[in-house]
């Protein structure tokens, strides 16, 4: 999604608003993927994400004139998406009880579980580095690195002042610099110490 | 600086954003810790099917009733479902005020009108539209529009085959089914669209008039269709002249209870049998995927066509409960 041009959301804005039933499709097809993908990062269930994707774009579709098309589109949906997984979660919360959803954050890319994945590769140190990161700070890191959202609109999204989000992500680069460079000392030693 | 262009000018890079905060010693470690993480994100496979599944409810949605809000879990069926069986002018007045009636006690929402054949009716049911249009629909088949039917287009969503005799009015009339658009000013033809059936794909066939013919997602690309002319669309067909191909004569004879089957599945053939004659019929794969044709004649019972069916094909047939299956010898 980061590599669609603002212009084209532009004109996907303008779309709706004309209730242009062929340029809502386009919009899907190009905007679906990396919405899934954040959504799974908050709910981590594909059913949830799915329901959450299908209430977003018709929630969009029945908003579609107040769209203002001088607003970012890609930011609105991202907005939805992140409201309605929140509020997925909260009333998952509601059901579970205290103890057993412990503050511990679940790691986000699934790759511990996957044992066929060879743990030395860097790629997958790197993932699991992230998923190590304090949840807001891995969110801001997220949204930045792969969403084509700016930093101001990061920080509306997740109500944080800009220069915090700013702050999340240079201690974020921070981090995945010190090991990487750990890594690379290391030489590719395959043990399971970043756990 | 405005809040219109701020997500532009800001937006550039992040990476820059990012450096811009770093010491400029510190730039290449950045810069590669930056870089090191690029695809991370596509690493998590999109499920192609649940993805579609969820652009199919979404664009059924924005097709079907503009601003109806729907309910998750029931896709498909909206608000009113009120089931008309048009059989006589007559009876479609009844009904409408019953419709009214019931409209009554759903203020606000937005009604979709369902026209149905029932299964089992050999003959074509006919229907009439709000527009003074009319047609035939066969056995199984359904047509809805939305009571904003007319305001700009007269929008008919079809599951099955019907024809259609339109009448000219000015606006367009479009019939969508689960992957064709057409669109027509007046005229007449017969779309057949089953989304179930083995190779399942639309075919349009004209009449009178023209007509064009989309994708069902873009219509950006068309062909046009003049009488005598009919089209084949598959998931895969090219939209292109050279797929256009002449009617036969019995591409309408459905309307009187003929049969025109040729070189069809012979899954297809039972779907539309079961249909028409309101009967369970089974057959292995194998079978199902093989294919049949049927001279065109009006057969008195479900039994006679199976006759000629098992003759054509070789197999046998016995009798199950609430119908038939074929069997391999």
């Amino acid at each position: 999604m980061r590599s669609i041009s603002e212009d084209q959301f532009r004109s996907w804005s303008l779309g709706l608003q004309n209730s242009d039933a062929s340029s809502f499709a386009e919009l899907f097809d190009a905007a679906y993927d990396a919405l899934f993908r954040y959504a799974m990062y908050i709910v981590q269930d594909k059913d949830a994400a799915s329901d959450i994707l299908q209430d977003v774009f018709l929630k969009l579709w029945q908003i579609r004139e107040d769209v203002d098309p001088e607003r970012s589109l890609r930011a609105l949906m991202y907005q939805m998406v992140r409201n309605y997984a929140l509020n997925h979660e909260r009333q998952k919360k509601r059901h579970v009880s205290e103890d057993v959803e412990a503050d511990h954050p679940s790691v986000r890319f699934d790759i511990l579980a996957d044992e066929k994945l060879d743990a030395a590769h860097l790629q997958a140190r790197i993932r699991v580095w992230i998923d190590q990161m304090p949840t807001r700070r891995r969110e801001a890191f997220i949204l930045s690195r792969y969403t084509g959202l700016s930093h101001e609109e990061i920080a509306t999204l997740m109500d944080l002042a800009p220069k915090t989000v700013n702050n999340h992500i240079v201690l974020a680069l921070q981090y995945l610099r010190s090991q990487l460079k750990e890594f690379q000392d290391k030489d590719l030693i395959v043990g399971d110490d970043f756990k | 600086m405005t809040t219109s262009n701020r997500h532009i000018t800001n937006k550039a890079s992040n990476l820059v954003n990012v450096l811009s905060l770093f010491d400029i010693a510190e730039h290449d470690d950045v810069r590669m810790a930056w870089n090191q993480t690029a695809d991370l994100d596509s690493d998590l496979a999109i499920d192609p099917i649940l993805k579609a599944r969820t652009k199919t409810y979404i664009m059924e949605a924005v097709a079907q009733v503009p601003g109806v809000s729907l309910v998750r879990d029931r896709p498909f069926k909206l608000s009113i479902r009120s089931k008309l069986r048009l059989f006589t002018v007559r009876t479609y007045a009844v009904a409408a005020s019953l419709v009214a009636l019931v409209a009554l006690s759903f203020v606000l929402s937005a009604k979709v009108h369902v026209i149905s054949a029932p299964v089992g009716s050999q003959i074509a049911v006919a229907f009439e539209l709000p527009d003074g249009s009319s047609g035939y629909l066969s056995a199984g088949s359904e047509i809805r529009y939305s009571d904003t039917f007319g305001d700009n287009v007269r929008l008919v969503a079809l599951k099955g085959e019907a024809i259609f005799d339109v009448s000219k009015d000015g606006t367009s009339f479009v019939v969508q089914t689960f992957d064709t658009r057409v669109s027509v000013l007046g005229t007449s033809f017969a779309v057949r669209s089953w989304p179930g059936d083995i190779e399942a794909q639309s075919v349009i066939s004209v009449r009178e008039g023209r007509v064009a013919v989309a994708h069902r997602y873009d219509n950006s690309v068309f062909v046009e269709l003049v009488p005598e002319q009919k089209i084949s669309l598959g998931a895969d067909t090219q939209l292109d002249v050279g797929n256009i191909l002449p009617t036969t004569d019995n591409t309408f004879s459905w309307i009187d209870g003929g049969i025109d089957f040729v070189n069809m599945p012979i899954g297809t053939v039972l779907n539309e049998l079961s249909r028409r004659y309101d009967v369970r019929l089974e057959a292995p794969v194998s079978v199902r995927h093989r294919r049949i044709t049927l001279l065109p004649s009006q057969y008195a019972s479900i039994e006679d066509v199976l006759i000629d069916m098992s003759a054509a094909v070789n197999i046998r047939y016995r009798k199950i409960a609430g119908g038939y299956e074929f069997f391999l010898n």
